[in-house]
């Protein structure tokens, strides 16, 4: 349940630290987003020497987040944090490696070159 | 008024109801569901409230899905729902904590094995607290990978994966209860 003003971590290693959600992309009358949706973000916190500033303003794709994602066989799965990895226009990762364990919808979405990256898929 | 001849009434016989034939129709169909489900019985008795050595809350569960991925955690709770029965579990993977809710008689789930026994018996049915970071008992993947590695030595048989490929909870207090 991402809204503008939510913050969200950065699960890459692109430099930024910490986001906020502006705006939901292909949503012009919904209220949240969940996981596999692309963000507009503000950077709120970045690393220093990295391509990536403060109060830049990037696209993000949601791969965690607290709220419960329902799966189409019964199961459920909820993580402790809401997270997103940095991506350009096409929808490739900003960074090199991907930190924790994502969803699995996210291959279904096109976004393999971050499911390849990620350490744990679930 | 007074020639006006007296009405029949016809008083219709009760239709007899189904109810004595049938008394819980959803429960009947609950059983044969189940049964078609699981029909050795053997997962209805691990979480069977009638079962004094069921699994339940606090015990350290392995679950294999037919994919052949696993999942391990702690069992936070058991949703008791005939067929639909449920339970949570929690882990920390990669140092995210992550909880999953798996169907136990789903037919993708190959097989739930008991890892750990809770320690000692909780007194609450639902371990929600676990979720505080204060109480979180981090990975169980060390637990769980002890637990396959004297399984296979028992059993003879290669030691398959439990998915977690690296152990690195830091908030590792597993032993602590």
């Amino acid at each position: 349940m991402i809204q503008p003003q939510s913050h969200l971590n950065v699960a890459d290693n692109s430099g930024a630290r910490e986001l906020m959600c502006i705006r939901i992309i292909g949503a012009s009358n919904r209220r949240y987003a969940h996981i596999g949706d692309i963000i507009v973000a503000v950077i709120k916190e970045a690393l220093p020497n990295t391509p990536l500033e403060r109060s830049e303003v990037i696209r993000a794709v949601i791969v965690r987040t607290c709220k419960e994602l329902k799966r189409d066989n019964g199961m459920i799965i909820r993580y402790d944090d809401n997270a997103a990895v940095v991506i350009d226009q096409e929808g490739n990762p900003k960074g090199t490696r991907v930190f924790g364990a994502i969803a699995r919808e996210l291959r279904q979405l096109n976004f393999t070159k971050i499911v390849s990256l990620a350490p744990e898929v679930l | 008024m007074a020639d006006q001849e007296k009405r029949e009434i016809t008083v219709h016989p009760q239709i007899p109801s189904s109810f004595s034939k049938c008394p819980e129709p959803l429960k009947v169909i609950d059983t044969a569901e189940q049964y078609k489900l699981d029909p050795t019985g053997a997962r209805s008795r691990l979480f069977s409230r009638a079962n004094p050595e069921r699994a339940g809350a606090g015990d350290i569960l392995l679950v294999t899905f037919r994919t052949g991925e696993p999942f391990s955690g702690v069992c936070l709770s058991v949703r008791h729902r005939g067929p639909s029965t449920s339970i949570l579990l929690r882990n920390t993977v990669t140092r995210v904590g992550t909880e999953m809710l798996v169907k136990v008689f789903s037919p993708l789930v190959q097989s739930i094995e008991v890892a750990q026994r809770a320690v000692k018996r909780p007194r609450r049915a639902r371990l929600f607290y676990l979720r505080k970071p204060e109480k979180d008992m981090g990975s169980v993947q060390k637990i769980v990978d002890g637990y396959v590695r004297q399984r296979a030595s028992l059993v003879g048989g290669k030691t398959q994966s439990t998915g977690g490929k690296q152990t690195q909870g830091k908030r590792g207090k597993a032993s602590k209860r």
